[in-house]
């Protein structure tokens, strides 16, 4: 057991020493930590219910919906899967040394009770915008983070049993994912009862899932109990809930430890999974992109040159969108646009609510563009095209995207809102400016930062620097909206901003493919 | 012809490759070989165009970051990285197309994906190939530009021997052509029957610079050569 506790230990050494081999990235990491501790301060101390004050019943229900899709979607995954507590390193070195199986669990188990805590600790990012919308009762915060731990200690478990248990008979796993989609298909039709009674989405939603047997389901029933205490205040059932889901993690291991102890096999695949994912995440990808279906195109390449760039991405968008560039982010994107209007405490009664909210989702989504996979491959170094029109190109499906992504968003925004046509033209372009604010913002970091220590770190450095590149123009629009009132203007200078800052970062991005040291 | 004049390349303080110079004339197979972390691969990338050095290097008298001398000169890096949503013709019809390359390339490219055993996975995107797959993909990849310089980092690694057997008709071919071509390796024997001229390095430097006729002057082995200054013993 001491060799294991020894990988735990140096790792973790390492991580600090390579840390301080990287000031630059030293200081980014004290900046991060002094922040999140300036989040906890906040999440304790600041009051609740600021902006508003939403039932209790809102949060619960939300809650026990959440837990009880995660825990469908989660098992169903544990059966397909497993899941895991290991990487491929210990698949190769850990799990063919002459350690006892029961050991090499007990190693991955306290991996996974740091990650749990890294987890939690990112949740306190969260707590002031739950404070803001709801009134929190006294160690509301503390019930919400050990919901979270629970959470995420949890459901890997529960996925590496499932899968040790249905893995060896295929008859086994199709009755068990059978018995647990018509549980969910049940759970769906009494939805969809509610809210023939109900006559309101809000209503049945809240309603439904506040009905009491919810909170008898084993483990969605006793987390949704233990986050709801954060509202209703601690009481008996909140320990009595972790009670519950301590017996239930240590039989869980009790089973693995002791009953099933050859189960190395079983989180082979769930490892891969997580390497898979891990990589796309490390080199800023969509994991999802992975495993999406590929549709067969035909014909791709009618131009020359850089431009055929661009139609190599326009043919790789073709085999993995919906209709032309329309994908799963774009639904994303219309729907919380849109929606983010009725979640305004006042309603949201302009379209900048949706411009701006949709233009900070942007961000996330333009992170895991497709451009970035080009500086895996050497040809676009190699490609023998000026470095302008190069640029131009490898960028041009994202824009383009973002225009086409803008343009439905804001046809449904002008219906929503009491607007008139020149502000929706220019919502669209400000839209995919600022599309184009994180595009090459983010190569302009890459060229700065590129060797930086961590993803993260690097995304934390691009939010701030797109923070700072498109605040002067929202202060330039809220002041012009001040002194004139009108829309037309206002959103007419945020626009001429995004134009100025977009051109100035392109010039700036010029260099990235000169070689592969430019990012 | 690539001529490598007083190349020099520094990652943070660590001296990867220390002023090397060397040509490669048009028609001949250079080797350069050399132990791991001996600079063969910085040395290779360096003249790709994709790492920022010291030095001069010009293909065929160009700097090699000129758009005019990118056109002539195929790379064909060490781990073969190909488009995941690309098929096997849609990554010779992209690169054709990015390098201007007139219609007739559709033939040559039935020719070398018949003779890489590609031609019945066409259809097949990137991520389906095996390793071996995309290794004769990529090498695919930079013969389809009718190169005058092809640079080749570890080709045969991966490869299944049938491959590696074509490849090595294909340097003979290339260089009859009169294309100067420049192989890194570190195994002797894969590249033993088609050399012309060898680099050996170490640490950096290029301790050895023979031509096969001086070699075989000498009735020397590549292999004994090669072990004899990589294990310390000067040699130039």
């Amino acid at each position: 057991m001491s060799s294991l506790f020894y990988i735990i230990r140096k790792q973790f050494k390492n991580v600090f020493r390579g840390l301080a081999q990287k000031p630059l990235a030293l200081i980014g990491y004290i900046l991060i930590g002094i922040m999140l501790v300036g989040f906890v301060v906040i999440a304790f101390i600041m009051p609740s219910g600021l902006v508003r004050s939403s039932s209790s019943e809102i949060f619960s229900a939300g809650i026990t919906g959440f837990i009880l899709i995660s825990l469908y979607l989660g098992l169903r995954q544990g059966i397909e899967k497993g899941s895991t507590y290991f990487r491929f390193a210990d698949v190769n070195l850990v799990f063919t040394a002459p350690l006892k199986p029961s050991q090499v669990l007990l190693y991955g188990f306290i991996k996974r009770i740091g990650t749990s805590l890294f987890i939690v600790f990112f949740t306190v990012f969260q707590i002031p915008n739950i404070k803001n919308n709801f009134v929190l009762a006294d160690y509301g915060v503390l019930a919400i983070l050990t919901a979270v731990l629970f959470y995420s200690v949890l459901f890997p478990i529960l996925g590496m049993v499932i899968y040790s248990f249905t893995s060896h008979s295929n008859e086994g796993r199709v009755l068990v994912k059978r018995i647990l989609d018509v549980t969910a298909i049940l759970f769906v039709l009494f939805f969809i009862i509610t809210l023939t009674v109900k006559r309101s989405l809000v209503e049945a939603f809240v309603s439904y899932f506040n009905y009491e047997v919810f909170s008898y389901i084993p483990i969605a029933g006793q987390l949704s109990t233990i986050a709801s205490a954060a509202v209703y205040g601690i009481d008996y059932k909140f320990y009595i809930s972790i009670a519950v889901l301590v017996t239930i993690i240590g039989l869980s291991v009790a089973i693995l430890y002791n009953i099933y102890l050859d189960y190395y096999e079983d989180v082979l695949s769930a490892t891969g999974e997580l390497e898979s994912r891990l990589k796309a995440k490390r080199k800023g990808r969509d994991a999802s992109l992975e495993k999406r279906k590929i549709r067969k195109v035909e014909g791709g390449f009618s131009s020359y040159g850089a431009r055929a760039i661009f139609e190599k991405h326009k043919l790789e968008y073709r085999k993995v969108s919906y209709f032309l560039f329309f994908d799963k982010s774009t639904l994303l994107v219309v729907l919380m646009g849109i929606g983010f209007k009725y979640l305004m405490a006042e309603g949201g009664s302009s379209i900048f609510f949706t411009l701006f909210f949709s233009a900070y989702m942007l961000f996330f989504l333009v992170i895991q563009g497709k451009w970035p996979m080009e500086l895996e491959k050497p040809y676009i170094f190699l490609i023998p095209e000026p470095k302008g029109l190069k640029l131009l190109y490898t960028t041009f499906t994202e824009n383009l995207k973002n225009l086409l992504d803008g343009t439905l968003l804001f046809i449904i925004a002008y219906f929503v809102y009491d607007t008139s046509i020149p502000v929706v033209l220019l919502c669209i372009i400000s839209y995919t400016l600022y599309g184009a604010i994180y595009i090459y913002g983010d190569i302009v970091s890459r060229r700065l930062f590129g060797s930086i220590h961590s993803r993260v770190m690097l995304i934390f450095i691009k939010l701030i620097i797109s923070f700072f590149v498109v605040l002067p123009g929202i202060i330039i629009m809220f002041v012009i909206q001040n002194i004139t009132g009108n829309e037309l203007f206002s959103v007419f200078s945020v626009t001429m901003w995004n134009l100025f800052v977009t051109m100035c970062l392109f010039l700036a991005s010029l260099g990235i493919f000169n070689n592969i040291e430019s990012t | 012809m690539l001529q490598v004049k007083g190349l020099t390349k520094k990652y943070n303080n660590i001296l990867a490759v220390n002023n090397v110079s060397f040509e490669v004339e048009s028609g001949e197979i250079a080797v350069l070989l050399g132990p791991n972390g001996a600079g063969k691969s910085t040395t290779i990338k360096s003249i790709a165009g994709l790492l920022r050095f010291d030095g001069q290097i010009l293909i065929n008298g160009l700097p090699n970051k000129t758009i005019e001398a990118k056109k002539v000169f195929g790379y064909v890096p060490e781990t073969a990285a190909m488009y995941e949503y690309l098929t096997v013709y849609e990554h010779i019809e992209f690169i054709a197309r990015a390098y201007r390359l007139d219609e007739s390339y559709r033939e040559k490219a039935e020719y070398l994906l018949k003779r890489f055993e590609l031609y019945d996975k066409i259809g097949k995107l990137g991520k389906e190939l095996s390793k071996g797959m995309q290794q004769k993909l990529s090498i695919c990849c930079a013969l389809i530009i009718n190169p005058k310089i092809i640079m080749l980092d570890e080709p045969m690694v991966g490869l299944d021997p049938k491959a590696i057997k074509e490849l090595k008709s294909i340097f003979i071919d290339l260089k009859n052509q009169g294309c100067a071509v420049l192989i890194s390796t570190h195994i002797i024997d894969s590249i033993e029957e088609v050399w012309d001229k060898v680099l050996i390095m170490n640490k950096g430097r290029v301790i050895l610079s023979r031509t096969r006729e001086e070699l075989e002057e000498k009735a020397e082995s590549l292999e004994d050569v090669y072990f004899r200054h990589t294990e310390g013993v000067s040699g130039l």
